[in-house]
């Protein structure tokens, strides 16, 4: 159990390790390199053997030919049996080569197969075979190795040639001149890993510049990164990245322009809220300036979350609106039919004491049913409708009217209103803006909700002014249209 | 102290109103631009609150109008607006003090009264002549050394005599000074009350000026 749990341990160190090693792009090319360097070396050292084999047997056979050759023609005469007894010692050219018989060892037999003559203690062993000539695969007599012998006779034919030479003794000589060369391709796999490794190193250098310039970039920060000397490889993240930054940077300036907004039109009904509060408690105040202080801050309590449900709409607006435009799920937002004739009905209803108070006409229209969205946001769709009515109710002249009309891709409201300057007029819509000499109070959220809300429902959503006929009366038109 | 007050939401211009009253502020409110601008030389104001977000005509156009007109009454503008650059520009154009929104009532009238004493050279709240010290940031009178109770216009009136030892306040200017647009400030109600003071702090500490107004005399003064 011991060597199991030990195991294990070792073997989820090494996956560890090689994961972690893995995990580096220098890492990976350099075990790629380096295996395939590997690889090739042993294919091409493969290649090597065989070819060697071939032609080392090729050679060796050559000499043992000539060998024979060189036999054939020998005479003994009357040297005799005991010749190769009188052969020197060649022990002191050990150096130079292999002194022994398993080099080359040579027997001449007569017809018999009684040795005439043989280099020693090797060629004495070899076993007389008197069936043709040529190559063959053989033992001597008390020894296990093979050998190659190659059988001639004499021109003759009185004498039987034999040269032998142990196969292992070729092997040997190839496996050496292998291991000489591999030697070498290990020095060169060696010296390769090493070039690559700086080359890599020194490419690698511009991404290890940029992932310290990305760990040190603070939030918003739209600098681009700097390119110069980047690799066109790297080159279109870079690209990538520096878009990211402008696009991110761009969302955050607008959330926190959105933020700073809202805290400062929150700050107005607090900065309220908190005098009549102080007013209320204050028993140096007069008791009725204490109860108006009681009534002024159940408005200004109205009026605070009214400003935040105006806010909340506008942000879940925004989310939604990106959501759309990524394609994204939309959870916790039930779709459907959106039908603007009924919405606009009930936006009126909401509006019914406004339109009483300043004596509003109020006209309708809604040609061939109206605008009808089958798969729309229908809470979304009454924010539309509700904004552009209230918006229209609310800064409408009074005795002024307000005229509704929609057809099958649009909603229009247009309402009578004061004049405004040029500056004005241009910044109308804009969220939190409300124009100089506003008496009526509002969050300056009413429009930018209905843009946002006409969006979602990939409708275009614009608004004009143009001068009316009195001289400080003018027309306002909000209008949504479904994009063709 | 009367205060005129350029702001244009209901809920803050009828809250600080209704907090400065009681505390000895006459406060005349207009809630739009082109009103505050000319509602400063109408009336001899000690400060005045100035929101930057005013209907018809900008905060600070109204501030550079009334610094251009050479109007040097002390401006303390109140925004939502905090943002340093916002407070700079504010102060560059003529402000002398800056407050931002939501803030505590005492906080505004204390840099009211701030302002109001670095305006006319007076560094400390306590206004001494001879054995009347009036305390403008406890709102308390003392005579001889002993509290004298006093109502809210009372208080105003000694605090503008006491504010001018030395020097003939003219009727018109009391007037002035201590009306708001809602009270009664007629020089017949001028009268009692001086009747009133020189009852409490002593017949000769007030003298009538005739035909121009009344003086507290500097040798009874600090």
């Amino acid at each position: 159990m011991k060597l199991r749990s030990a195991a294990l341990a070792v073997s989820s160190s090494i996956r560890a390790l090689a994961r972690r090693c893995l995990g580096s792009l220098k890492a990976r090319l350099l075990l790629f390199c380096l295996a395939l360097a590997l690889l090739l070396s042993l294919a091409a050292v493969a290649a090597a053997a065989l070819h060697l084999h071939h032609e080392t047997s090729k050679y060796f056979d050559t000499v043992q030919l000539a060998f024979a050759r060189q036999l054939a023609a020998w005479d003994p005469g009357e040297a005799g049996a005991a010749f190769h007894q009188k052969l020197p010692d060649l022990k002191k050219y050990r150096s130079h080569g292999h002194y022994d018989g398993d080099a080359l060892s040579f027997a001449v037999f007569s017809r018999d197969g009684t040795l005439l003559l043989s280099d020693g203690r090797k060629g004495r062993r070899i076993v007389f075979d008197d069936k043709g000539s040529g190559f063959r695969d053989a033992r001597l007599r008390d020894d296990d190795d093979k050998w190659r012998v190659l059988w001639i006779d004499s021109g003759d034919g009185a004498r039987r040639i034999a040269v032998a030479q142990e196969i292992e003794f070729r092997s040997d000589l190839i496996f050496g001149i292998l291991q000489s060369q591999l030697l070498i391709l290990a020095a060169f796999a060696l010296a390769l890993c090493a070039g690559l490794f700086i080359v890599i190193s020194r490419a690698m250098r511009p991404l290890g510049a940029l992932k310290s310039e990305l760990s040190s970039r603070r939030p918003g920060d739209e600098r681009p990164l700097e390119a110069r000397g980047l690799p066109s490889e790297i080159l279109p993240l870079a690209d990538e990245l520096n878009s990211f930054f402008k696009k991110s940077g761009a969302m955050m300036r607008r959330e926190r322009s959105f933020v700073s907004d809202a805290a400062h039109e929150l700050r107005t009904p607090l900065a309220g809220l908190v005098l009549q509060s102080r007013i209320a408690a204050d028993p140096s105040c007069a008791e009725s300036d204490r109860r108006d202080a009681l009534e002024a801050i159940v408005t200004g309590a109205r009026r605070c979350s009214n400003l935040v449900r105006q806010l909340l709409t506008l942000s879940r607006l925004d989310d939604l609106d990106s959501r759309v435009r990524s394609s994204d799920a939309i959870h916790g937002m039930s779709r459907g039919s959106a039908r603007f004739k009924d919405l606009v009905q009930r936006a009126l209803l909401e509006s019914a004491d406004a339109i009483e108070k300043k004596h509003l006409k109020v006209e309708s229209s809604f040609k061939d049913g109206g605008l009808v969205i089958d798969d729309g946001y229908p809470e979304m769709a009454f924010v539309l409708a509700r904004n552009l009515v209230e918006n229209a109710c609310r800064y409408s002249l009074p005795g002024g009217f307000v005229r509704i009309s929609s057809d099958p891709s649009s909603l229009m409201v247009e309402n009578a209103c004061r004049r405004y300057g040029k500056s004005d007029r241009a910044r109308l819509g804009e969220r939190f803006f409300r124009p100089a000499g506003q008496q009526e109070e509002g969050s300056g959220l009413g429009l930018s909700i209905a843009r946002a809300a006409a969006a979602i429902h990939c409708m275009n959503f614009e608004i004009a002014l143009e001068d009316g006929p009195g001289p400080d009366e003018a027309t306002f038109t909000a209008s949504a249209r479904l994009r063709s | 102290m009367r205060i005129l007050l350029c702001e244009d939401d209901s809920l803050i211009g009828s809250g600080i109103k209704t907090w400065l009253k009681p505390r000895g502020f006459e406060t005349d409110w207009v809630k739009d631009g082109a009103q505050a601008y000319a509602a400063l030389p109408c009336a001899p104001y000690d400060a005045v609150i100035l929101d930057l977000g005013l209907p018809s005509l900008d905060g600070l156009e109204v501030l550079r109008r009334w610094r251009r007109d050479g109007r040097t009454e002390p401006v303390l503008i109140l925004t939502a607006r905090d943002e340093l650059s916002e407070r700079v520009r504010g102060l560059n154009t003529g402000a002398d003090d800056y407050l931002v929104k939501p803030f505590e009532p005492e906080e505004l009238e204390a840099r009211l009264r701030a302002l109001s004493r670095r305006s006319s050279g007076r560094p400390s709240p306590v206004i001494r002549c001879g054995g009347v010290i009036l305390d403008q940031g406890s709102r308390m009178v003392q005579s001889g050394g002993q509290a004298v109770p006093m109502t809210a216009r009372e208080f105003r009136l000694c605090e503008i005599l006491m504010s001018g030892a030395g020097r003939t306040i003219p009727k018109n200017l009391i007037e002035e000074k201590m009306g708001d647009l809602d009270e009664d400030a007629s020089p017949n109600s001028i009268e009692v009350l001086i009747h009133r003071l020189r009852r409490k702090l002593g017949q000769g500490f007030i003298k009538t000026v005739r035909g121009i107004g009344y003086t507290v005399p500097k040798d009874q003064g600090a």
